[in-house]
C-alpha cells in the first residue's frame, strides 16, 4: 500500500471510528471488530455496498476544507463535494464573499443537494436552503424555457428564475465567439457576434457546461473561414451585378 | 466551381438544414435549434444559413422582438424559409435524392452493365 493509498484509508478508517457510537475499530491488517450497536451494521453496510451519490440527493455534511473558489463538504465517508462561493454568498444574502473563511469554517454542518455529478464524478452542491428558496420562487413566475428541450436530456430539472442566472456562460467561450465574429467581414461582425453571443447564452442554459460550450465555440471559429466566404460571395454580386 | 447561380450546392448538410426548415415551415427557428433538428455541429450551419439567405434569398432572418433587459436574456436571430424559398428547397432535395437514387442503382448493377 503506497504512502498515499494509506493516509487516504487512514482517513477513511478514522471517519468511520468516529461515527458517533458505532463501536467499531479497524485493525491495520483489516479486521473489523464491530459492536452490536445498528451504527456498526450500518456502517460495514456502507463500504460493502456503497450508495453511489446521485443528483438530488440530500445530505448534512460536514465541511472539511476551505479553498479559494469554494468548500469541500464530506457527505459520507470517502465521499465529498465541492460548495462553490457562488452558492455561499447566495446562502449569505447574495453579498460578495471575499473570503471563504469568513464565512464557512472546517466542521461546520451543512445541509447540501447534489446538483450536477460531472463524468470524473465530481459532485457539485447546493445548499438546501437556496435549493428550497429558488422552488418557492420558481412557483411564483411559473413556465419553462423553451431551450431545454435542446439538451438531448442533460438537463435534470427545470432551472428556476434564480438558476437561470447562475448558470454561467464560459468567458473562454465567449472570448472565442467574440473572435469567430471578429473574423467576418467588418459590415457582418455585429450581428454575428450578437447571434453568437445569444447561442452561447441559451446553450449554457440548456445546461452545457464549460467543455460544450468551448467545442461548440472552437466549432464556430473553425467554421468563420467558410462563414466569410459564404457572406463575401453577397457582396461581390451586390457590388459587381 | 460548377455552381450554377440561383441554385446551392446540394451537399448533405445543406439538404439536413433544408430539411429542418422545411419540418415545420409556419415556425421560424434560431440557430441553436435549427443545430438540433438537423443533427449538426453548430459550426456547419451558420455558413450555410448565410449562404442561403445572402446568397440565394431562400432564406430571411430576423431579431426576436423582445427586450433583452425584460426578459433577462439576449434576443435570438429566427431563421425561416420565404415561400419561394421553401418551393425551390422541395424541389432541390427531391432532385437531390432522385440523384442520389440513380447513384445507388448504378453501383448495384453488375460490372459491364451499360448505363
Amino acid at each position: 500500500v503506497s504512502t498515499a493509498a494509506g493516509q487516504r484509508q487512514g482517513k477513511m478508517i478514522n471517519s468511520i471510528q468516529d461515527g458517533a457510537d458505532a463501536g467499531i475499530t479497524i485493525e491495520n491488517d483489516g479486521t473489523i471488530y464491530a459492536g452490536t450497536t445498528q451504527e456498526a451494521r450500518a456502517a460495514i453496510d456502507a463500504i460493502a455496498n456503497p450508495h453511489i451519490p446521485k443528483v438530488g440527493d440530500r445530505f448534512l455534511g460536514t465541511v472539511v476544507k476551505t479553498t479559494t473558489f469554494g468548500a469541500f463538504v464530506s457527505l459520507l465517508p470517502g465521499k465529498d463535494g465541492l460548495l462553490h462561493i457562488t452558492q455561499i454568498r447566495k446562502l449569505h444574502g447574495g453579498k460578495r464573499v471575499e473570503y471563504i473563511d469568513d464565512v464557512v469554517h472546517i466542521g461546520d454542518k451543512i445541509q447540501v443537494e447534489i446538483r450536477e455529478v460531472d463524468d470524473r464524478g465530481k459532485l457539485s452542491l447546493v445548499p438546501i436552503e437556496v435549493v428550497e428558496r429558488e422552488a418557492a420562487k420558481e412557483d411564483l413566475s411559473g413556465g419553462t424555457s423553451e431551450v431545454q428541450k435542446l439538451t438531448h436530456g442533460r438537463s435534470p430539472a427545470t432551472p428556476s428564475a434564480d438558476e437561470r442566472v447562475a448558470k454561467r456562460v464560459s468567458p473562454s467561450a465567449a472570448g472565442l465567439l467574440d473572435l469567430a465574429a471578429r473574423l467576418l467581414p467588418a459590415a457582418d461582425r455585429a450581428r454575428y457576434g450578437e447571434e453568437y453571443r445569444s447561442e452561447l447564452w441559451d446553450l449554457a442554459q440548456a445546461g452545457a457546461g464549460r467543455t460544450g460550450q468551448l467545442r461548440h465555440a472552437v466549432c464556430q471559429v473553425a467554421s468563420a473561414i467558410p462563414m466569410s466566404r459564404a457572406l463575401r460571395s453577397l457582396r461581390r454580386r451586390i457590388t459587381a451585378p | 466551381m460548377d455552381r450554377e447561380r440561383g441554385k446551392p450546392r446540394m451537399t448533405i448538410p445543406t439538404q439536413r438544414v433544408l430539411r429542418a426548415l422545411l419540418a415545420n415551415p409556419a415556425h421560424d427557428m434560431y440557430g441553436l435549434q435549427i443545430c438540433a433538428e438537423a443533427e449538426l455541429p453548430t459550426g456547419t450551419i451558420h455558413p450555410i444559413l448565410a449562404r442561403l439567405e445572402n446568397e440565394y434569398g431562400w432564406l430571411t432572418s430576423h431579431w426576436e422582438d423582445i427586450d433583452p433587459a425584460k426578459e433577462g436574456r439576449p434576443r435570438r436571430r429566427y431563421y425561416r424559409l420565404t415561400e419561394d424559398g421553401a418551393e425551390c428547397a422541395r424541389i432541390a432535395l427531391a432532385q437531390a435524392s432522385a440523384s442520389a437514387a440513380s447513384l445507388r442503382s448504378l453501383r448495384a448493377r453488375p460490372v459491364g452493365g451499360s448505363a
